[in-house]
């Protein structure tokens, strides 16, 4: 019972700043004296809190929904990189900063569920874009680490507080409350990034800088060969 | 000139929005608090700061106890956006302490709220007008 009472206050929690946003750009909007451009603007920044806010509890929804057996396929890295930078774009641009890709190997596949791994390397995106300096430059990498590929996203801000670092190092944060990363939030990405990550046989981490952290997924490689190769 | 920091770069645009319709001064916005005051240092000692009680690398009094350490710069009448259920044990004494004037809660403010914190406690407050030519209240 305390553990459901726990996961409904995490939820709520997190929730509530997109609501306010929410209410805060609808009061704002005055339709007699705003012109229009300044009236599609906050209608922009309004649907972009609500996906924002969808998205949230689709992620919740899938995490309830996840059992014992996830579909597992071969999936290039490559390509769910891409996606993910081109969806993450916006939020970057909107926070001022940018991510670029830095792809080592060559049409690596990975053992993966498609859009568990989306969803794990959407919540590293959004904490880099919130968490990093600003106008920082932050790096999203494939690369291989003790026979895994490794997709990692680097940034350049301040350095991951250690209580943050140490429930990451260990590939398993228990409960979204353990760690937050930014005001507002209860650290429910990172926990769904982790049980996703699990979900997979994959591993996330993170590494801590003097300028910055690094989060990554360690994914199990295919050794089937890609039709595009 | 006017200072909003908030580690939300929309809930800052909106309270610059709602303080636009009284004043034509320079309202800023940083969700970093560290660079925050470093621009105040360096350019001009706000007349008002909004300030988000929790914010990125720092909470709202690491910010204020940063700002005091400088010198002249104690006066700056302060408005905290509180996005939290309580204050948690912050007495009425704290918050003279560190001169918060009015605190708003986020999720309940409105424009006219804003803009009525912002003639209240604003330094120069004799020159804001009333109302606006567009009739804002």
């Amino acid at each position: 019972m305390e553990a459901e009472v726990n996961g409904i206050l995490v939820a709520a929690h997190d929730l509530r700043t997109p609501i306010s946003l929410m209410r805060q750009l609808a009061l704002s909007m005055d339709f007699e004296n705003d012109p229009k451009n300044e009236l599609e603007n906050a209608r922009k920044d309004l649907i972009h809190v609500s996906e924002r806010a969808l998205r949230q509890v689709d992620d919740l929804t899938k995490l309830a929904e996840l059992g014992d057996f996830c579909l597992l396929e071969p999936i290039s890295v490559h390509v769910a990189c891409d996606e993910i930078k081109n969806e993450l774009a916006p939020i970057f641009s909107f926070n001022h900063k940018e991510l670029v890709t830095d792809y080592s190997l060559r049409s690596p596949l990975a053992v993966a569920n498609r859009d568990l791994l989306h969803t794990v390397l959407y919540h590293f995106g959004l904490s880099v874009a919130h968490y990093s300096g600003e106008n920082s430059l932050s790096i999203l990498s494939i690369a291989t680490h003790a026979g895994k590929i490794r997709l990692a996203m680097r940034d350049f801000g301040p350095s991951l507080p250690l209580d943050v670092w140490q429930a990451l190092r260990s590939g398993w944060i228990r409960q979204p409350m353990e760690l937050s990363l930014r005001p507002g939030s209860s650290g429910l990405g990172l926990y769904i990034a982790s049980r996703y990550a699990s979900a997979m046989h994959a591993q996330i981490g993170a590494i801590r800088h003097r300028d910055g952290s690094t989060f990554y997924v360690d994914l199990v490689p295919s050794r089937q060969r890609s039709l595009f190769e | 000139m006017i200072f909003v920091v908030a580690n939300d770069f929309i809930l800052a645009k909106t309270i610059r929005k709602a303080c636009r319709k009284i004043t034509d001064e320079p309202i800023c916005i940083d969700n970093d608090p560290f660079t925050a005051i470093e621009t105040i240092l360096t350019f001009a000692r706000p007349n008002l700061i909004f300030l988000q009680s929790l914010l990125i690398g720092a909470n709202a009094f690491a910010f204020l106890n940063e700002l005091y350490s400088h010198e002249g710069f104690l006066s700056i009448p302060i408005v905290l956006l509180n996005d939290l259920k309580s204050l948690g044990g912050i007495t009425p004494s704290d918050l003279e302490d560190y001169n918060i004037k009015a605190i708003l809660q986020i999720d309940r403010m409105t424009p006219r709220s804003i803009r009525k914190v912002f003639r209240r406690y604003h330094l120069n407050n004799k020159k804001i007008p009333q109302r606006s030519a567009k009739g804002a209240s």
